[in-house]
């Protein structure tokens, strides 16, 4: 109590020395005075009571000196009171910190404290209803920075128990009820409670002034039993007026939140004026990267000045975001033209006739033809201009370079092939020659060109069905270069597209033997080519007599016999039948009926 | 002399010939014209120079055709708003000096649309600023001892008038 009366009584003295006791001034009195004062040098204006006023270094940026600029100093009081009335409250409680002549003039004069009224009201400010608050500590409360306490930088605000304070202070002067003691004490219900922060957020306990607290004990001790009923509204106006205010703080953020946006979108809208007419197009300003940058996303007006510093990094900005763009297209247009070439290719699988107009029968599967070089220059796209380009390469227009890899392609197809062919061959041709009393087969011909065969002599042999290969994928078996276009049945093979990577193929000796021994079956010689297996037609059967090997062509035997007979290697261990469907049927019928004798039953009951 | 036209005379004795509308947007000049009737003499103004007296000169001419003011309305309509019409915003840029001259001019001529057209502005341009910005824009120097400075920073006399307001009359006797 005692502190609280020093402090009081030191107060007192200070707003004393500031307002000089004019209280009572009528409007001429005043404009004379402010004349006066402005007619006085500085220096003269220390009160007589207090110490003479420390002047300060001229270092500071604030410490100017006096010039013709000073009018609004030397403007009468009513016209001063004119610029005052539209001024808002934060300004006005600026302006009264500017000077002593400022300082007197705006809170040495309570007849003037309408301009405060007055700026309240500009600022849209809520009125309070309950008592205690002058409109400049009301301005204070909302837009001073120091504690009121010690002058230290505010942290704690709260407009329910009008307090702005630092953090030191705030545990002296504010009683946080954490653990609730003033709900057990009576004496507290009237004292103004805040459960919100400055900023609008609940708090989970009550906060009390402390000096609200003493001052209640001090009345209960006083005036016990006294009509109390003003000091009943000064809770409840304090919450409603704490709470008006933090609306206001609120609206107002948003409004500034509003306006700073706003600011931001002019400016970008100005760096983006100025960027075109270097010419730079609107879609090079429509990305989250540009309208977010550091540079482009600020609150401030953009001049000449700032606009010289900041073009260069932006222009750099907006060329690597340009490059990155072109390149983000460039990719997305060659994947487009991929996928129109994957559905140009599949139409080709389906319209052999235009694939073979075309040159480019049979067409490889797409794993195969997308890795031909040709093909691959079908979506590769070097500029940005060709990304754009309305006309640009398809199947049908490269065909020829295609077809040209095609064939190169088949060329070491069948260059891998024949090595593997040959050694079967020769192997078959020298086990025949190691066999007692076997007919020595003669496979190969004589090497023409030195120790290498010729290119027709290639050609021969790979044209022998002794020569067939099988497909890993779906077990065809058929000779280079017509197994190429096979219906290949597997299930990844799109349209039956056979492959034309020798990997995807079986080269075995197995077949060559299944080969030969039909071949002596049907009376052909050993090197017959394809041609003449193939006029033979569906009239393979096998002595088994299971149905799917009854009078087929002779690829589906040698599928057959290397299928289901494990060691099909000389041709007399498989017992391959020439004949023709009628005569398979026949001669399988009257097996049929031998076996149902041999077990007693008679042919009459069938 | 023409019955439509009046004589100005400025503080370094330059002459104007205004038509008597123009002249008339002062009250001062409104009031003077009515007391002295057709008369010839110039009207002294001396408390307006030339310059300023040509660019007030300029604010009637364009507003010569607006409505008077209702006297009961003008100080509830000079708080409302700090918006300024285009063409006087336009008008009123001009330099700080030549500003308040204009401003002391309408208030001693007595052409209140203008002054406060003068006044929003000063006060447009003093809006929103901190008071380093303000003291800076109008070259005001700082005369606050460090003492007083830290005092207003302060404001520490709530408690004080808290106190003040919520302790009945008798009490305070006591005190």
């Amino acid at each position: 109590m005692a502190r609280s009366t020093l402090r009081r009584d030191a107060t007192h003295k200070r707003k004393h020395d500031l307002s000089d006791d004019d209280d009572d001034l009528d409007d001429l009195e005043l404009e004379n005075w402010l004349l006066r004062l402005a007619s006085e040098d500085s220096s003269d204006e220390a009160p007589s009571e207090a110490p003479k006023p420390k002047r300060r270094s001229v270092g500071s940026g604030a410490r100017g000196t006096k010039g013709v600029l000073e009018g609004i100093l030397d403007l009468p009081l009513d016209v001063l009171i004119n610029v005052c009335s539209h001024l808002d409250l934060a300004t006005v409680c600026h302006l009264s910190r500017l000077s002593r002549r400022f300082f007197r003039f705006l809170r040495g004069n309570s007849s003037l404290s309408y301009i405060w009224e007055w700026a309240r009201e500009e600022s849209g400010l809520p009125e309070l209803t309950a008592p205690g608050l002058t409109p400049v500590q009301y301005a204070h409360l909302l837009f001073g920075k120091h504690c009121q306490n010690c002058g230290k930088a505010t942290t704690k605000i709260d407009y329910i128990l009008r307090v702005c304070v630092c953090q030191k202070c705030s545990k002296d002067l504010v009683w946080d009820d954490r653990e609730r003691h003033t709900t057990l004490c009576r004496d507290f219900e009237f004292c103004p409670c805040s459960e919100r922060e400055g900023s609008g957020r609940s708090r989970n306990h009550g906060e009390y002034l402390v000096e609200d607290l003493k001052f209640r004990g001090f009345i209960e001790r006083f005036y016990d039993g006294a009509d109390s009923s003003d000091l009943i509204t000064i809770k409840p106006g304090h919450g409603f007026d704490g709470d008006a205010i933090i609306a206001w703080q609120l609206q107002r953020l948003e409004e500034k939140e509003e306006e700073r946006e706003a600011q931001r979108v002019r400016r970008r809208e100005a760096i983006e004026v100025r960027f075109q007419e270097r010419g730079w197009q609107p879609r090079n300003f429509q990305s989250i990267e540009w309208r977010t940058h550091s540079l482009v996303n600020i609150a401030k007006d953009i001049n000449d000045s700032v606009w010289q510093s900041i073009h260069e990094p932006l222009e750099a900005f907006l060329a690597a975001q340009e490059d990155q763009r072109n390149a983000e297209y460039m990719r997305a247009r060659s994947d487009e033209r991929r996928n129109e070439c994957v559905t140009e290719h599949d139409l080709l699988l389906k319209d052999k006739a235009l694939a073979k107009k075309l040159g480019l029968y049979p067409l490889p599967p797409w794993a195969d033809f997308c890795e031909l070089e040709a093909v691959k220059k079908l979506w590769q796209i070097a500029t940005i201009d060709d990304a754009y380009a309305e006309e640009y390469p398809s199947i049908v227009t490269d065909a020829g370079a295609i077809a040209d890899e095609l064939s190169t392609l088949k060329t070491v197809f069948k260059a891998a092939l024949l090595p593997k062919v040959v050694e079967i061959l020769r192997d078959i041709e020298k086990a025949s020659a190691s066999t007692e009393g076997a007919h020595r087969l003669e496979l190969l011909p004589e090497p023409e060109d030195g120790d290498d065969f010729t290119l027709e002599q290639e050609d021969d042999i790979l044209a022998r069905a002794s020569s067939a290969i099988s497909c890993r994928a779906c077990s065809f078996i058929d000779v280079f270069p017509r197994i190429l276009a096979h219906e290949c049945a597997s299930y990844s093979s799109r349209h039956g597209a056979a492959s034309h990577t020798i990997a995807e193929y079986k080269v075995r000796e197995k077949v060559a033997r299944a080969v030969l021994a039909i071949a002596d079956k049907a009376g052909l010689e050993p090197e017959a080519s394809y041609d003449a297996f193939d006029e033979l037609g569906s009239t393979m059967s096998c002595a088994c007599d299971l149905p799917e090997s009854m009078a087929v062509p002779w690829h589906n035997m040698i599928y057959h016999l290397t299928t289901f007979h494990d060691s099909p290697l000389r041709s007399s261990d498989i017992q391959v039948v020439v004949e023709s469907e009628q005569e398979a049927m026949e001669r399988v019928f009257e097996k049929h009926k031998k076996r149902v004798r041999w077990a007693g039953v008679d042919s009459a009951d069938m | 002399m023409s019955a439509n036209k009046v004589k100005l005379s400025t503080s370094d004795q330059e002459e104007f010939d205004v038509e008597r509308d123009v002249a008339n947007r002062s009250v001062l000049i409104k009031n003077m014209l009515e007391d002295l009737g057709d008369s010839d003499q110039a009207i002294p103004l001396p408390n307006v120079s030339a310059n300023v007296l040509k660019k007030v000169l300029e604010w009637c001419e364009h507003h010569k055709k607006d409505p008077e003011p209702i006297a009961e309305d003008l100080d509830d309509n000079r708080r409302k708003t700090t918006e300024i019409s285009d063409w006087d915003a336009k008008f009123i840029q001009v330099d700080q000096e030549m500003l308040f001259e204009i401003i002391l001019a309408a208030n001693y001529l007595d052409i209140k649309p203008l002054l406060d057209v003068g006044c929003k502005t000063v006060a447009n341009m003093i809006k929103g600023k901190q008071p380093e910005e303000i003291r800076k824009l109008f070259n005001i120097v700082n005369d606050f001892t460090p003492e007083e400075e830290a005092q207003i920073k302060k404001e520490n006399e709530w408690a004080e008038d808290r106190v003040r307001l919520l302790v009945p009359p008798s009490c305070t006797a006591t005190r």
